[in-house]
């Protein structure tokens, strides 16, 4: 598809996401649906050579790959007239934990059942110039998903004790596998994602994510540290509010996907482009519903935004969704591989 | 302090009752459902609790919401403690009351089971004043359509979560006006803004639920 117009420069990539590099701006993406895989592939793309031959088409530097893990969050399923696919919903009210009973006799996941073998097998797969993000995240989701949210805004208060054993439940759980992860030498970045606020402000109060959720991503942090790799954070909406704590305190190297409807992606590049690496930020509303013109220039005010600065993976502004136009999408890549270099 | 500003306090703090252990150090005093039981026996006016201790608080909470003094938890415990004190007042107000300012019915969109941000809406205007009818997640558009032929002033609200979902909102306002219906419609969700709003013919749009409630006021000429 693109190949012609970028061959993969993983090193460079790996920089970029330390906000060290100033010539060309790479790509980025945190899922693509397989629907979308599919009508850009002509058939299903599937295993992890698959993947590779994906990505590496579009100009992408690497392949994303998760452990394996199912947890029962209880989540619904929404039928929806305007897209093929269904889709699964967490539940707000009730959830599968919601007191001591139910934590004690939740069939919890061990960490001995993860699956890793998609990561070993990426490994033994991936030419010399990809490489491998290790990415998983979703502490604090997993844990109001596991709750409802409404059963675990009250239990916060009313029930600190559970609040705190689901945290390093869950918490135990994930660390393992980015310590497994980090573990594997070709792992080369980490990424870590869980939406922690909306476009208004974050979900809860800063001291609770800094009591809770943050312990962990410093741990992350140091594990990247060590290996001297890249750390990815995603987290929808506004963060300034925990900004210093993300940079300084946990050491992330780059922040994802910068949601415009939540933060500027201009503000946020003069704010702290210095310290972080900013990724995605082209809006996905656009990409549902723009011409493929309409994004051309979108992009391309991003890329104005980048040039002489560096510090920007392109991409979109959450992940490719099946319902956002594949001409779209293709259109917002081509622009960045041709114009996105100075 | 009155008995009305001790109600308005502890909504403003969450209080629900005195077996709530939201906020630190309230544990154990009495809270919205007590005090407001003990306004009712003395024989304070149902209407000064609602416009002089409920209604106000609501907007406090409203506004340190906007403010990011207080997130989404603390806003759920204002709004239940909020909840205990109308539920005891409702039966008492009479019909056709100043203080009711509206009628809104609210809805998910169908496709979408997201209501965290549906039902704050709800508690907000309920606070406010407003009378709600909440048409739950995942409505269909003729749901909409028979809830806004019974109650044609009424007011409709929409919520989604997803680019994909909130196209489904046009096809509630098409079918509305389509039945020569005028309720006038506001919108509010993750991926929704206000020039959607407009595109699709909503009359309102709101970020969140505190605005919402300045939203719903504007389309009803009312004062904020």
């Amino acid at each position: 598809m693109f190949a012609h117009l970028k061959k993969p420069d993983f090193e460079h990539f790996q920089q970029t996401l330390f906000n060290k590099t100033n010539d060309y701006i790479p790509l980025i993406e945190l899922g693509i649906h397989p629907d979308m895989r599919k009508a850009i592939l002509g058939r299903p793309a599937i295993t992890v050579k698959d993947e590779i031959e994906f990505m590496r088409s579009l100009g992408y530097d690497f392949i994303k790959v998760q452990p394996g893990i199912t947890i029962d969050t209880a989540r619904s399923v929404a039928k929806n007239a305007n897209v093929a696919a269904d889709r699964s919903w967490s539940s707000e009210h009730d959830g599968v934990v919601t007191d001591w009973e139910s934590f004690e006799t939740y069939d919890w996941v061990k960490k001995e059942s993860l699956d890793y073998s998609r990561l070993e097998e990426a490994g033994k797969l991936i030419p010399d110039d990809m490489g491998i993000i290790g990415q998983y995240g979703d502490i604090y989701t997993t844990v109001w998903e596991m709750m409802g949210f409404e059963n675990f805004s009250m239990l916060m208060y009313e029930d600190p004790d559970l609040i705190k054993a689901m945290f390093e439940k869950i918490g135990g759980l994930i660390m393992s596998m980015f310590e497994t992860m980090a573990d594997m030498e070709q792992v080369k970045v980490l990424w870590y994602s869980d939406d922690i606020a909306y476009s208004s402000g974050l979900m809860v109060s800063p001291d609770f994510i800094r009591e809770n959720l943050f312990p962990y991503l410093r741990r992350i942090g140091k594990l990247a540290k060590k290996r001297n790799i890249p750390f990815i954070y995603h987290s929808d909406g506004v963060l300034y509010d925990v900004m210093p704590d993300l940079i300084e305190d946990i050491g992330i190297t780059s922040l994802h996907p910068v949601e415009p409807i939540s933060m500027d992606m201009a503000e946020l590049k003069d704010r702290v482009g210095d310290k972080l690496c900013l990724c995605g930020g082209i809006d996905v509303d656009q990409l549902c519903r723009a011409t493929p013109d309409e994004i051309r220039d979108l992009t391309r005010k991003f890329i104005a935004i980048a040039k002489g600065k560096g510090g920007w993976c392109a991409g979109s502004s959450n992940s490719i969704p099946e319902y956002v136009k594949p001409e779209n999408y293709l259109a917002m890549i081509e622009t960045v591989l041709k114009e996105g270099k100075w | 302090m009155s008995i009305l500003e001790s109600i308005k306090h502890c909504v403003v703090q969450g209080h629900i009752d005195a077996a709530s252990k939201f906020p630190k150090g309230m544990e154990g005093q009495p809270g919205v459902r007590e005090l407001t039981k003990q306004a009712l026996t003395d024989n304070v006016n149902v209407e000064h609790v609602l416009a002089e201790a409920l209604i106000p608080a609501m907007t406090i909470v409203g506004q340190r919401y906007e403010r990011n003094e207080i997130f989404v938890p603390e806003m759920l415990f204002s709004a239940k403690a909020m909840k205990a004190g109308l539920e005891l007042i409702k039966p008492l107000l009479l019909e056709g009351s100043d203080l009711i300012l509206g009628k809104v019915i609210v809805g998910t969109v169908q496709g979408d089971l997201h209501d965290i941000g549906k039902n704050l809406v709800c508690m907000m205007l309920e606070g406010a004043g407003f009378q709600i009818e909440d048409l739950g997640i995942n409505v269909p558009a003729p749901t909409f359509l028979e809830a806004a032929k019974k109650e044609p002033r009424a007011l409709i609200g929409m919520s989604a979560l997803l680019t994909v979902t909130m196209k489904n909102m046009k096809g509630v306002i098409d079918m509305l006006r389509a039945n020569g219906l005028n309720n006038k419609v506001f919108i509010g969700g993750a991926p929704v803004t206000p020039g959607f709003a407009q595109e699709i013919g909503a009359e309102g749009y709101a970020k969140n639920a505190n605005q919402a409630v300045h939203e719903a006021k504007r389309l009803l000429g009312i004062a904020a």
